[in-house]
Formats: C-alpha cells, sequence, structure tokens
C-alpha cells in the first residue's frame, strides 16, 4: 500500500496515532508487528488462543529423570538439562525477520518451567483455557510431570528451609507478591562484562578453561586444606559455566542452519535469499565471537536474553539497549554507511517485537499484578558515560522513532533525563509521549545517582551505568554492582500497615494473624499512639517479606543455582562462585512499597477528624471500617473530602508522607541484605492497586473494600488533586528523591489536544523543566483521552492499539481488565 | 509468636500442595465433589495464587471436614485451610455461595471468585 502525506497527516490530526504508524512503518515491521502475538494476561487470564507450551517441560522431565542415577553435583546436573533444552527445542524463524531466537515452540505458547514450583504446577492443571488440545491427553501429561518435580522443584526445596510461620503469610497472597526464588524473579546482567565487544562465549569458555586447569593444579598440591575442598565447588561450577555456553553457542548455530536450509531449499525471493544468509552469518559468529555490526550485536543480545530465560522465569529485563548497541549503530549508519537510518529502524523495531513475543507461565499475582504485558521490561535509554557526558546516540533516537512505529507495550522504556540531553531527543521523546505510547518515563539522572551511591554505596563511575533492574529502581550493570536476581517477594501491599492498626493484624481476607498484635485501635489516647502503632505494623509486614528473600539468597548458590547468568558475569567467572552468592555482590535490595499513598491519606483523616476536631472516636471509625462503612456513608464521605488528601501541596498530609517514609527510610538502613546492604523502599504499583482492590478492606481515607486502590508510588488518587500539576510536583518535591527512599513513581495524565504542535512541546519542556529543578525522580504520562478510552471500551475491536500507562508499564488498554481501564480514566487529566 | 511445628506446616503445607503427596493424588484435582468447599460463601481463596487454595471463614486452624466424624473448631485465631475442591459434603456449616465469579478477566476476589477449570459448569 502506497503511504499518502495526506491520510498519514489526516490520522494524526484525529490522534490515531496507531493507524498513523501502520501507514509509516515498512512492510518488514508491519508484517513482523501483525504476525505478533501479545501475550499479556487480561486480569488474571491469558488470552484465548494462547497456549502452555508442552513441549519443555517434558525434555526438561526427561532429561531430570535422565540424570537422578547420574554422580554429577547438582549444579552440573541443572546445567545439563538447560543444554538439552537449548539442544532440541523446536526453532523457527518468522517471515520477514532479520533477528532469530524464540522462548517457545511455537509463536502463540507460552513457555512453563515445571521446576520451578509446585505451586504454579498446580496453577496450569487448573488453568481454564491455556492448555492446549486434546485436553485429556495433555492434562494427563501435564498431572504426570506435575507428580515429578513435587518435592523436587526450586521453591518445595526451599520453603522448608524458611521461618514457617514466614512462609505461611507470605503465601496468603494478603501483604505481598513474588517467590524468594533465584530463578523467578528479575535478573540484571553484567553488561560492562558482556556487552562491551570486548569477549563474547569462546573468550569466556577459554577463561574458564584456563581457571579449572589452575585450579586442579592446587587442588592436587600436598596441602590439604579448606581452600582445596573450596576449589572442587568452584571447578563444578565452572564447568556448569561451559556447560551453559557451549550450549548457547550450538544453539546460535542451530538457526544458522535452518536459515541456510531455507535458503538453499525454500526460499524463492533472491532478496529475502541473501536476508537469510546474512542472518545465518550472524547466527554462525554470535554468541560464540563478539558482535561486528548492529545486526550481530542485536542477535547477541537476544540471545543471551532468551538463554537467561531458559534458565529462570524473568519477572524484567534490565537492558539500556542504545548505550550497549549505539556503537554498532554509529559504525553501520555513519561510518561504515552499510546500513541505511531506514534498516538500522527496522532491526531496532524488530528487536522491540521479538521482546514483546517472550512469555513464560506466571501465577495468579504476577498476571493480575501486570495486567497486559509479561513482564516490566523497562529498557533504559539516555543517561551519561562513565565519566558524566551524554550518553545519547543515534541508537536512543532510532529506538525512539522504532517504538512509534511498531507501538508495542512492552518492552517501554525509561529515559534518563540530565540537564545536558539535547533538544533533538527531547523532541523525539515527547512524541513518543504525546503520540499516546505512555513511554518513555523520565528519570531524573543526577538525583538517581546520588540515589545509588547513598543507599548502596555504588562508586560513581559504577552508579552512573545504572539501568532499570525493573520499572524503577536503578541497578549498575557492573561487576560487583548489578544485581543477579531481585526476588519480588519482598514487595509490599502497604495498605496493609494502616488496615492492620484497626484490626491489630489480623487480615479479614484472609482469614490470618499476619501483621503484629498491636493494642485495640481504641485504646490510642494520642495520634503519636496511632502513629507508633503504624510503625510497628510497617516493621512487622517487611520484615515478614525481607527474611524470606535474604534466606533464599544465602542458599541460592546451593539449592537454585544460575550457571549461565553466572557465566556471563565477571564476578563468578572470577571466582567461581554462583552469581547469587552474596559475598561477591555489593547489593541493591529494595521493597517495593505498593499502595502506598492510603497510608498518608488515612493518617491525615484519623489526625484530623479525630483526634484534632474530636468529631468521631476511633472506636467509632474501627466500626466503620470493620463493616466497609455500611450505614455510614456520611462518616465516610467526610472522611473522603473534609480530609488533606496527599498532592495538593498541602503541608497537614504532606508532613505525615515525610513521616512515614523517613520512619521507613530509619528502618531500611537497620534491615540489612546477606551482602551486608540496606533495604530502602520503593513506592510504585504496577497494577498491584487492582489486584488487591477485594483483598485490602476499608479504610479512613474513606475507601471501600473492593474500591480501587491508588494507581501508585507517589501519585495522588485519582480525581483527588485538586489544584492542578504544579501543586502535584509541589507536594512530591517535599520528599528527598535521594535519601528518602529509592524511588518515586509518579503517574501524570495530560491533555492530548494541550500538547499539539509547538505550543505543547513547549508546555512539556517548561513542566518538566520545573519536575527537574525541583529534584523529583520520577514522572510518567498518559496521554489519551477520555472519548477515546471510552470509546475503546464500547468498541474495543477498533482500539486494539491504543495504549496506555497503567504504572510502571504501559499496556494496550483492551488487554487490561474494565476496573484497570476505569481506573485509568479517572486519573485527573493535567492542564499544563 | 510460637515457632510452627514441622507437623502443622505439612499438615498446611499439604493443603497447600506443597509437598509430595499434599494433594492425595494429582487426579484427586479432577474430582469436583457435589459440595465443594470452592462454591460455599465462607470459602476464601488464596490471594497469592490460583493453584486451589484457600481457607472457612467459620472453621478455624484444627478443624478438619473429611474426616469421620468431621472435627469443628470455632475458636482461634487462624482460619482451616482447605482447597476449593475439598469434599464439604460433612460440614454443616455449608452454605452455596448465590454468586461465584467465573469470569477471568477480573482480578481476584477471594470472597466470590473461582476461576478454576474443574469448576466451569459448576
Amino acid at each position: 500500500m502506497s503511504v499518502t502525506a495526506e491520510s498519514v497527516k489526516e490520522l494524526e490530526k484525529k490522534q490515531e496515532w496507531w493507524w498513523a504508524a501502520e501507514k509509516k512503518r515498512s512492510k518488514r515491521l508491519d508484517y513482523l508487528r501483525k504476525a505478533m502475538w501479545k501475550k499479556g494476561a487480561i486480569g488474571g487470564l491469558y488470552p484465548l488462543g494462547l497456549y502452555i507450551d508442552l513441549e519443555r517441560p517434558v525434555m526438561q522431565t526427561e532429561k531430570a529423570k535422565e540424570l537422578e542415577s547420574s554422580a554429577d553435583p547438582y549444579v552440573i546436573k541443572f546445567a545439563k538439562m538447560l543444554a538439552h533444552v537449548l539442544d532440541n527445542k523446536t526453532i523457527f524463524i518468522t517471515d520477514q525477520s532479520q533477528l532469530v531466537g524464540y522462548l517457545g515452540s511455537h509463536p502463540h505458547t507460552i513457555t512453563w518451567d515445571p521446576s520451578l514450583a509446585a505451586i504454579v504446577n498446580h496453577e496450569v492443571i487448573n488453568d481454564p483455557q491455556a492448555i492446549p488440545e486434546p485436553l485429556d491427553d495433555n492434562l494427563k501429561l501435564i498431572k504426570d510431570i506435575t507428580n515429578y518435580w513435587g518435592g523436587k522443584s526450586d521453591f518445595d526445596k526451599l520453603l522448608p528451609q524458611m521461618d514457617l510461620g514466614d512462609v505461611m503469610k507470605v503465601l496468603s497472597g494478603a501483604i505481598g507478591w513474588g517467590v524468594p526464588l533465584a530463578r523467578g524473579g528479575y535478573s540484571g546482567k553484567d553488561y560492562e562484562y558482556i556487552m562491551t565487544g570486548v569477549r563474547a562465549f569462546e573468550d569466556i569458555i577459554a577463561e574458564l578453561d584456563n581457571r579449572i586447569e589452575e585450579a586442579d593444579e592446587k587442588a592436587h598440591q600436598f596441602e590439604a586444606s579448606r581452600d582445596i575442598s573450596e576449589l572442587i565447588d568452584k571447578m563444578n561450577n565452572w564447568e556448569a559455566m561451559k556447560i551453559t555456553l557451549e550450549a548457547g553457542i550450538r544453539h546460535g548455530r542451530r538457526y544458522a542452519r535452518l536459515a541456510r536450509i531455507i535458503a538453499e531449499n525454500f526460499e524463492t525471493d533472491s532478496r529475502r535469499k541473501e536476508e537469510l544468509v546474512k542472518i545465518a552469518e550472524a547466527c554462525e559468529r554470535v554468541p560464540a565471537k563478539p558482535p561486528r555490526t548492529l545486526q550481530e550485536s542485536l542477535q547477541y543480545d537476544l540471545f543471551i536474553q532468551l538463554f537467561s530465560r531458559n534458565e529462570a522465569i524473568e519477572g524484567a529485563w534490565p537492558a539500556r539497549p542504545d548505550f550497549y548497541h549505539g556503537p554498532y549503530y554509529e559504525r553501520d549508519v555513519n561510518v561504515d554507511k552499510t546500513l541505511t537510518r531506514e534498516q538500522a529502524l527496522d532491526l531496532a523495531g524488530e528487536f522491540l517485537i521479538r521482546a514483546a513475543e517472550v512469555s513464560q507461565y506466571k501465577p495468579k499475582w504476577a498476571r493480575e499484578g501486570l495486567q497486559g504485558i509479561e513482564g516490566t521490561w523497562v529498557w533504559t535509554l539516555g543517561g551519561v558515560k562513565k565519566d558524566g557526558s551524554d550518553a545519547c546516540n543515534g541508537m536512543t533516537i532510532a529506538l525512539l522513532q522504532a517504538a512509534r512505529l511498531v507501538r508495542v507495550a512492552n518492552p517501554t522504556f525509561a529515559f534518563r533525563w540530565h540537564p545536558k540531553v539535547s533538544d533533538e531527543v527531547m523532541r523525539e521523546i515527547f512524541e513518543c509521549i504525546r503520540q499516546g505510547l505512555g513511554y518513555p518515563s523520565m528519570r531524573n539522572d543526577p538525583i538517581l545517582v546520588a540515589n545509588a551511591m547513598h543507599w548502596h554505596g555504588h562508586p560513581i563511575e559504577e552508579a552512573r551505568l545504572w539501568v532499570h533492574q525493573a520499572c524503577m529502581s536503578p541497578s549498575p550493570a557492573t561487576k560487583a554492582g548489578f544485581q543477579p536476581m531481585r526476588m519480588a517477594n519482598a514487595t509490599a501491599n502497604c495498605a496493609k500497615i494502616i488496615e492492620y492498626v484497626f484490626t491489630s493484624g489480623y487480615d479479614n481476607s484472609v482469614n490470618m494473624q499476619i501483621g503484629a498484635e498491636t493494642p485495640p485501635v481504641e485504646s490510642f489516647a494520642s495520634y503519636d499512639e496511632f502513629f507508633d502503632a503504624w510503625i510497628t505494623q510497617m516493621k512487622t509486614i517487611f520484615s515478614i517479606l525481607v527474611r524470606p528473600v535474604n534466606r533464599a539468597r544465602i542458599l541460592a548458590p546451593k539449592i537454585t543455582p544460575r550457571p549461565f547468568l553466572s557465566a556471563v558475569s565477571e564476578r563468578s567467572v572470577e571466582s567461581g562462585l554462583d552469581v547469587c552468592e552474596p559475598s561477591i555482590s555489593r547489593g541493591n535490595a529494595w521493597i517495593t512499597a505498593f499502595t502506598w499513598v492510603e497510608n498518608a491519606d488515612s493518617l491525615a483523616a484519623v489526625k484530623k477528624l479525630v483526634f484534632d476536631e474530636k468529631k468521631y472516636t476511633l472506636a467509632e471509625l474501627k466500626e466503620a471500617v470493620a463493616n466497609n462503612w455500611e450505614g455510614k456513608e456520611e462518616m465516610r464521605l467526610d472522611f473522603v473530602k473534609n480530609a488533606p488528601k496527599w498532592g495538593n501541596d498541602d503541608d497537614y498530609v504532606d508532613r505525615i508522607m515525610l513521616d512515614c517514609l523517613r520512619e521507613c527510610a530509619k528502618y531500611s538502613h537497620e534491615l540489612k541484605c546477606p551482602s551486608g546492604n540496606n533495604w530502602p523502599i520503593l513506592p510504585e504499583n504496577v497494577s498491584g492497586n487492582i489486584h488487591y482492590a477485594n483483598i485490602v478492606g476499608a479504610l479512613p481515607n474513606g475507601r471501600r473494600l473492593g474500591d480501587a486502590l491508588y494507581d501508585g508510588g507517589i501519585s495522588p488518587g485519582p480525581g483527588l488533586d485538586k489544584k492542578g500539576p504544579t501543586a502535584v510536583l509541589k507536594s512530591c518535591s517535599k520528599i528527598d528523591h535521594i535519601s528518602d527512599g529509592r524511588a518515586f513513581l509518579l503517574n501524570q495524565r495530560l491533555s492530548p489536544t494541550q500538547l499539539s504542535g509547538e505550543k505543547g512541546y513547549q508546555l512539556w519542556k517548561t513542566y518538566m523543566k520545573t519536575w527537574g529543578d525541583l529534584g523529583i525522580d520520577h514522572v510518567q504520562f498518559n496521554c489519551v483521552s477520555d472519548e477515546t478510552l471510552r470509546s475503546a471500551q464500547r468498541d474495543p475491536e477498533k482500539y486494539q492499539e491504543v495504549i496506555v500507562r497503567v504504572a510502571g508499564y504501559s499496556a494496550h488498554f483492551v488487554d487490561i481488565s474494565r476496573k484497570t481501564q476505569d481506573n485509568i480514566i479517572q486519573r485527573t487529566v493535567q492542564g499544563l | 509468636m510460637a515457632r510452627i511445628s514441622r507437623d502443622d506446616y505439612a499438615k498446611a503445607s499439604g493443603v497447600f500442595g506443597l509437598q509430595p503427596g499434599g494433594v492425595e493424588k494429582i487426579e484427586d484435582e479432577e474430582k469436583v465433589p457435589e459440595r465443594p468447599c470452592g462454591l460455599c460463601r465462607h470459602y476464601m481463596e488464596s490471594a497469592w495464587s490460583s493453584d486451589g487454595r484457600g481457607s472457612c471463614k467459620i472453621l478455624k486452624e484444627g478443624s478438619d471436614i473429611t474426616c469421620d466424624p468431621p472435627v469443628f473448631v470455632l475458636e482461634g485465631t487462624n482460619g482451616y485451610m482447605l482447597r476449593i475442591l475439598t469434599d464439604a459434603s460433612k460440614c454443616t456449616y455449608y452454605e452455596k455461595n448465590d454468586f461465584i465469579d467465573k469470569d477471568g478477566t477480573e482480578c481476584s476476589d477471594p470472597a466470590f471468585r473461582r476461576f478454576i477449570r474443574q469448576l466451569k459448569d459448576k
């Protein structure tokens, strides 16, 4: 179809960005985009048409059974199991593609790893629509596999070694999320080791061979000391690392062979034949040897990510694609001129699509808390180099432009803003936001570099090399700085803190005593006593969630090793220790604080209406919330309307917010991770505000059981910010974004009409300057009109491509639950 | 707080399906009794996963409705842990819930949602 300038312009004028993108992108990108299956769950359900991939679990289980009688140490058996999957899984090459590699055996499959947790395997058995046909046969297969892994899976081995009381509370699902598993969270990468073009898999294998040889020699010396014994463990680890790298190289070469077979025997189009040969050459090169071109660099990166996901479920995708692929872009496009900008754009767009296709079966809390997406793939763009100079390059712009063309909801971008970012880059960012992608989110780089140094002691050169570990938290991609596994177990449903003050720690939604048994709330004679109980509940909940993570990190090297991730990490290759070993890492832990602002608003309401104005007693309030405000609507509205709310530059409630954060910050320095570092909090939400809506009871901010909680971080409650965007920023700026916590998510909704044209850009730029000057670390924007969203609710088929910013991620509007949709529509549209 | 004993944990985690044999046989996961706990108004589903766990709002820890005669403990703190498909035929507190949410596209509501394959037609 030929592009007519008028038709694209018309579509853009009507803000139908998705149709405009369809017309503007290349035929290749258009094909690949339409061939892509969206993988995010809607509410808690995987969409119709997606099926659980049974090929991998069968292979994995067969190999595990075969290895049972082997004398190999566990880490080597595990590495062999991973290698077996890579050597034998079905591979395919999508037509028109230039990058290859897929997690599942077919495009519409969700991979399932039965060796992670029996609890998840039972979810697979119960899944209402993702089990492939024939149902009876495949159910039997799933059950046989589940039976085999019962008691053997990572989680089954780990849980009995934890505090059982903590385990019961975590698995209730009331106070938090996640699993304390080295293979079930998000893995950072030591990109400074593996992605700078200095080395690739063969180089690392050579190093491992040297280290094994040296260690073997030492191990046969006359002395028999503890060191000798430890050398044997190290040699096992190195051997396992080698197995995974060799499997990775073979896997790449499988694609090379396939590409050549297709080119020689099946492809009739001469241009496509050439492309297939190029794919073969790329896959013969990487991951064995360092990449030479942009295509090889992206292919190499993709292989590393897929191999890491072959080893673990990864709920995030820490990456800095412009920083590490930028040099190849520069050489290919601007120096050697072997690629045109359009060709480079195609590669960038395809890279986004390949990432969007990744899917791994997740438990219910993950599907509901990350509605519409597979995980928080938040890629870091911009920022600075080690020396502090601007890191933006041609690849930064290519990725921003490609994102507008392919319009995937995931991955999204987060841009490390600093005062020296060029106007050209700012305009590209603005276009992404204005065209309704919901990303990039904006990060205040100077603040976050200082934050990383403050909380975790990262030296400034390393702090400057930070990437998003998930959607918000910085983590350097360096030898000692990177975080091998962020266990999302340390994710707190913070609204429970204030709820438990009223129930003395009893949770009515899961019928368990979870929090501290603080005195009955009606016994508190002052606000200070009330707040003390809040602090006790906060410490109780946080410690319940952190203890299992600490324990799991300590046990991980033995029970749940990561030989592949270790193989691509300098500190493990050097030391022979598993990458999760705390002693070789600086530590970068944090507690994600979901449903956070409800605390400040509720405390402010109690302080004002109970203690200052003495309008109600705590006993009355306790009864009202226990009964979900039934028969007390007037009282409830009093707590909604006549108590100050966060986000209005009101010192009364803003001061309370600071008190809460600073108590947490104080406690964060007491809580230590196994590396000896701190546990700061990070208020943000994903779609936890909807997932927890029926799990958190009525609260003193006027909320009822079942109401959506606030949308996250330090964002004011929907509709409760009444004084405009500057007041929101001013409230947020009272927080010290370096020392009061790890980072603070702020959602803002902007009017698409107001952002049009040059005037719109200048308005946004002014807003961003205010934001930057106020030292706020984060902001992200929704820029879609109510009219479009309501139309999408009525006719979802016509609005399949509308994207919204949910919280720390974006999703296609039609791929999230109705309640989440309504919650987004409710958010205040700020006039700039 | 008293440390949970391994026996108690095994019992509760048996309900969780975390230990081998935690569900007597995997095939038992297809047996939908006439009166499963999951359809009772007093049942609360786990907020963590859809593996079939939950607890009772009325019966407390120490109860056992599967033995003969059944044991009903009404006093105590924590709810009795059981599964959606636990047979409640001997439970005298069973009350069929008027509304069960089988729409998987909305999020967890422990009081109403029983979105598992086995209850699709119930």
